[in-house]
This record gives C-alpha cells, sequence and structure tokens, in this order.
C-alpha cells in the first residue's frame, strides 16, 4: 500500500526535515506514527497525502511510484486517500453538511447519493442538528468531528490524521480511534500522527518513532513504555 | 450547494464587483465604434456607388471664341452625351448655378461676363460602369473643342482610403478593448486564485483536478461578462438609436443615413456573446496556467 524508500525531504534550500525514512505498510494495516513537535510527523503525512514530493528517494503508494507520477494523475490517487488535517483545514464559508460532501462532489457523485451519505455520518459523529452551521459557529470538537467525516466520506483506501484527538476529550478521541478502527477492519490502511502516548496504549497497533527527521523506532513496546 | 455557499467565494470580492463594469464598458465602446464602422463604411460604398454612376463633362471657355459660341459647344456636347448608350440623364448646369456656388468665395457682385468660367454638364449613367468614360472622352474631345471628362476617380480614391484608414483604426481600437478587458479578466482571476489558495489547496488534496477549480472561476467570469455584456449592450443600443434620431432632425444631406442593416444588428449582438465568451475562456487559462504551479 505504502513503502518508502530512503526518502528524504526539505521545504526549499532549506534542511532536510526528513531523511533517508524507509518503511512499508501493508493494505489494510493500522498503525501510530509519534514522536516529540517538529520531528517530521506532519512532514510525513504531507508525503504521503501527495501535498509534498520528495527531495530524494521513492514512495510507492497503491503501487505506484509517486514521485514520478505526473501531475494530470494526482488528483485520481488524492480521492483513493483521506486526510485529517492537524488544523482541520475546513472551508470556512461552507456548511458542515457541504465540507463533509466536497470529496463525494469532486469526484462526481450524484447529490442524493452526496444527500444520504453525508447525512448518516454526520449523523453518526453527532453532529446532525449542525447539518447546517458553519465551522467558525462549532467549537473545535466540532469542527475536528466535521474533518474526520469529510475524511473518511468517500470510503478511502488510505487514511492519515494528523493530531486527529488533539481537540477533544479522552472520551471522544477513544470513540475516534474506534471509528478509524472501524473503517481498518473494513479494509482501509490508517495512520494516525499523534504525540498522545496514553491513547497509543489504549491500542495494540504497531508505532512508528519519528525523531529528528528519522525514523528511528518500530518497536511497540519501546514506544508506549 | 446555493449560490451563496460556491466553493470559493469569488463573487465577494471587490475585483468581481469591479468587473462586470470594466466589461461594461468595454462592451460598449466596443459596440458602439463597430456600429461607427459599419455605418461609415455603408455610407462610403453609397458615395462610391454614386460618383461611379455618374461623371462630369466640362467646357471651358476659348480666347477669342464669339458670343454664345461656349453655349452652342455646350448643346452640342449634350445632344452627343445624350445619345451615348448606357446615358440616364444629361443635365446642363446653368451659368447662374455656377455663379451661385462661387458666389461664397467671390462675393455676390460677381459678373459672368467677367470670369472665364468653364460650363458643367452633369452626367448620370443606368448604371456603374456603364459607359467608357476614356472612349467617350477621346470622342468628345475631337469632336467638341475645350472638353474635358471628369470621372470623379480622385475624389473616389480619397473616400476609399479615408474609409479604410477609419475601418483599420476602428479594428485597432476594438482589439485593443478586447485586450483590456482580457487583462481585466486576468487581473482578477491571479487575485482570486491568491485570495483562496489556502481553499485551492484543499480542493487539490481532496482529489479536485484542475478542471474542477477553474469551472469555479469560469462560472464566475461567465456570470459578471454577462451582467457587463447586458449592461454595457443595452447602453450602446440606446445611444445608437439616440444618435440615429439625433442625425435624422438634423437633415444633414451629406451625413450617411445612420441605419443599420438588420445583419449589422446580429454582428453588434454578437459583441457582447464574444466579450462573455472571451472573459470565459481567459478565467479558464489563466485558472489552469496558475494551478500548475501548485502542488
Amino acid at each position: 500500500m505504502v513503502r518508502f524508500e530512503n526518502v528524504g525531504m526539505r521545504y526549499g534550500a532549506g534542511p532536510e526535515v526528513l531523511s533517508d525514512v524507509t518503511f512499508t505498510l501493508p493494505p489494510g494495516s493500522f498503525h501510530f506514527v509519534t514522536g516529540p513537535s517538529g520531528a517530521g510527523k506532519s512532514s510525513l503525512l504531507k508525503l504521503m497525502y501527495l501535498a509534498h514530493r520528495p527531495s530524494r528517494g521513492f514512495i510507492t503508494l497503491f503501487s505506484r511510484d509517486v514521485t514520478r507520477v505526473p501531475r494530470r494523475e494526482l488528483p485520481e490517487l488524492r480521492r483513493r486517500i483521506g486526510v485529517v488535517f492537524q488544523d482541520f483545514r475546513l472551508i470556512q464559508h461552507l456548511s458542515a453538511f457541504d465540507n463533509v460532501a466536497l470529496p463525494l462532489r469532486v469526484s462526481g457523485s450524484r447529490e442524493d447519493v452526496v444527500h444520504k451519505h453525508v447525512t448518516e455520518l454526520l449523523t453518526w459523529v453527532g453532529l446532525k442538528d449542525h447539518l447546517h452551521a458553519r465551522p467558525p459557529t462549532l467549537s473545535g470538537g466540532q469542527q475536528q468531528r466535521i474533518a474526520i467525516a469529510r475524511a473518511v466520506i468517500a470510503h478511502p483506501s488510505l487514511l492519515l490524521a494528523d493530531e486527529p484527538t488533539g481537540n477533544v476529550d479522552d472520551t471522544i478521541a477513544v470513540r475516534l480511534l474506534y471509528l478509524f478502527e472501524e473503517l481498518n477492519r473494513m479494509g482501509t490502511t490508517v495512520v494516525i500522527a499523534t504525540h498522545n502516548k496514553s491513547l497509543i496504549a489504549r491500542f495494540s497497533h504497531p508505532v512508528m518513532h519519528l525523531e529528528d527527521g528519522e525514523l528511528t523506532v518500530l518497536n511497540r513496546d519501546a514506544e508506549t513504555k | 450547494m446555493s449560490d451563496s455557499q460556491a466553493v470559493l467565494p469569488l463573487s465577494r470580492e471587490s475585483s468581481s464587483r469591479l468587473l462586470p463594469w470594466i466589461i461594461g464598458i468595454m462592451v460598449y465602446l466596443g459596440a458602439v465604434i463597430l456600429a461607427g464602422a459599419m455605418v461609415l463604411a455603408a455610407a462610403a460604398a453609397a458615395w462610391n456607388d454614386e460618383l461611379t454612376a455618374a461623371f462630369t463633362v466640362q467646357i471651358t471657355p476659348i480666347d477669342g471664341e464669339e458670343d454664345g459660341g461656349i453655349e452652342t459647344r455646350v448643346r452640342n456636347a449634350a445632344k452627343m452625351l445624350r445619345n451615348v448608350p448606357g446615358v440616364a440623364i444629361v443635365n446642363v448646369v446653368p451659368a447662374e448655378t455656377t455663379m451661385a456656388a462661387l458666389e461664397p468665395w467671390l462675393g455676390p457682385n460677381l459678373n459672368a461676363q467677367d470670369l472665364p468660367l468653364p460650363r458643367v454638364i452633369d452626367v448620370r449613367l443606368e448604371k456603374a460602369g456603364a459607359v467608357d468614360l476614356a472612349a467617350l472622352a477621346k470622342q468628345l474631345s475631337g469632336d467638341i473643342e475645350g472638353v474635358a471628362v471628369d470621372s470623379h476617380e480622385y475624389w473616389r480614391g480619397q473616400i476609399e482610403s479615408l474609409v479604410r484608414t477609419l475601418e483599420l483604426l476602428a479594428t485597432v481600437v476594438i482589439v485593443l478593448i478586447g485586450f483590456s478587458a482580457m487583462a481585466a479578466v486576468v487581473f482578477a482571476t491571479r487575485s482570486g486564485v491568491a485570495v483562496h489558495r489556502d481553499v485551492i489547496e484543499v480542493l487539490h488534496l481532496i482529489g479536485a483536478t484542475d478542471q474542477y477549480v477553474a469551472q469555479q472561476f469560469q462560472r464566475q467570469a461567465f456570470r459578471v461578462s454577462l451582467m457587463g455584456s447586458v449592461f454595457g449592450g443595452l447602453l450602446a443600443v440606446i445611444t445608437l438609436f439616440g444618435f440615429g434620431r439625433l442625425l435624422a432632425d438634423l437633415d444633414a444631406a451629406l451625413l450617411p443615413a445612420p441605419s443599420l442593416a438588420p445583419w449589422e444588428w446580429i454582428a453588434l449582438g454578437v459583441v457582447p456573446i464574444l466579450a462573455c465568451l472571451i472573459a470565459t475562456m481567459t478565467a479558464r487559462l489563466t485558472v489552469i496556467r496558475a494551478l500548475r504551479q501548485m502542488p
């Protein structure tokens, strides 16, 4: 599903924020990515959701070498990836419904299908009464749930979440993780970047540790202790 | 998704609010200039037809000619001309008329006997080119002394040259107006891309194609250019009708009839449609080009 080989990444002419990152995520796997702030977790996810190209190395996604894939083919690949951004990146002037509906609409789904699925999902994440509310009128937790709903609405093959539980209490955080596990059971490969060790400890999924741009640990026990 | 909830709220930008006015003014100027060029071309064609279907014969006085000699030559020339096939009307211009035409320059106390003024015969043909003027001039000058034929070729050349120049000028101005409108659309579109860069990035990351994003800008460009075109087009029609009425009231025989033929009204109707198409395509190409710079 995802394969990194000696991947390096830098922003512009700056120093490398990721160095010689190598790993493979099999289809249907569930991984946490952890590490201190500035370790490169977000950068790693940016490479995975095709927001950036690596400065060196190879990345294979859905059996495609995405370091060389033409730009015109990126949308098709991106539609197979759901992303929960750290800052949500909701479109502020759109309602919760329209934000969640976007991935379906950009892929050309019929409006009746959009309406059915979006309403169901927003109901499931507890926002049934806020379908037409705009993000600025909602709490951080509610916005986060919209962001998660938008990421999963199109049943992505790969789900990437950058600190998805940063703005919610432990109860909701665990509930969101259960949602991700549910998707994972349905075949979605899940990668969650978080530095919430207590949350990681509640689940038995493998952990990748990033520090100073290097992927140093792939050891479950060492990370959660 | 309602219009107020468009993915990119382009209609709320200041550049979008100005664009209909800019396009409206461009459409107005383009339509008025095109109408002017068409009226001028029609008038020039009418003038040309009139001049090619007529010529003037001048009979100049001869030194030492006996009294009434010039009148005899005028009568003979007129008689010859009336027998030429293709000649419709032969009008001998009275000497008094020639004097009256010169009065504004030479004063009212002019005596015809004092000036060696030529006599003029105005000849109308059944149709343009109905008579070989060179052969006729040769025949007339062979039979009658002091005869000159003026085919109006000089004036026709002058008018044709003036009309061509004005047509070229109108074309250049219309093209410049088109470029100005395109520049305004490019500016507004680039501004829109810059302002909404974050939203465009999100759209890309959830799988939107460049075409999907470009459609948002295209729709907006079409909407504002349609508003501007309707405004500019209506204003142009009002102006043309008003100008037509003004010319009609002037009753100026030398000025061309300001009316437009049906196909010319259709040509004017194409101006706003063209403006909408140009604005829409310019927006699309500008966005696609800008998006290619994004990841």
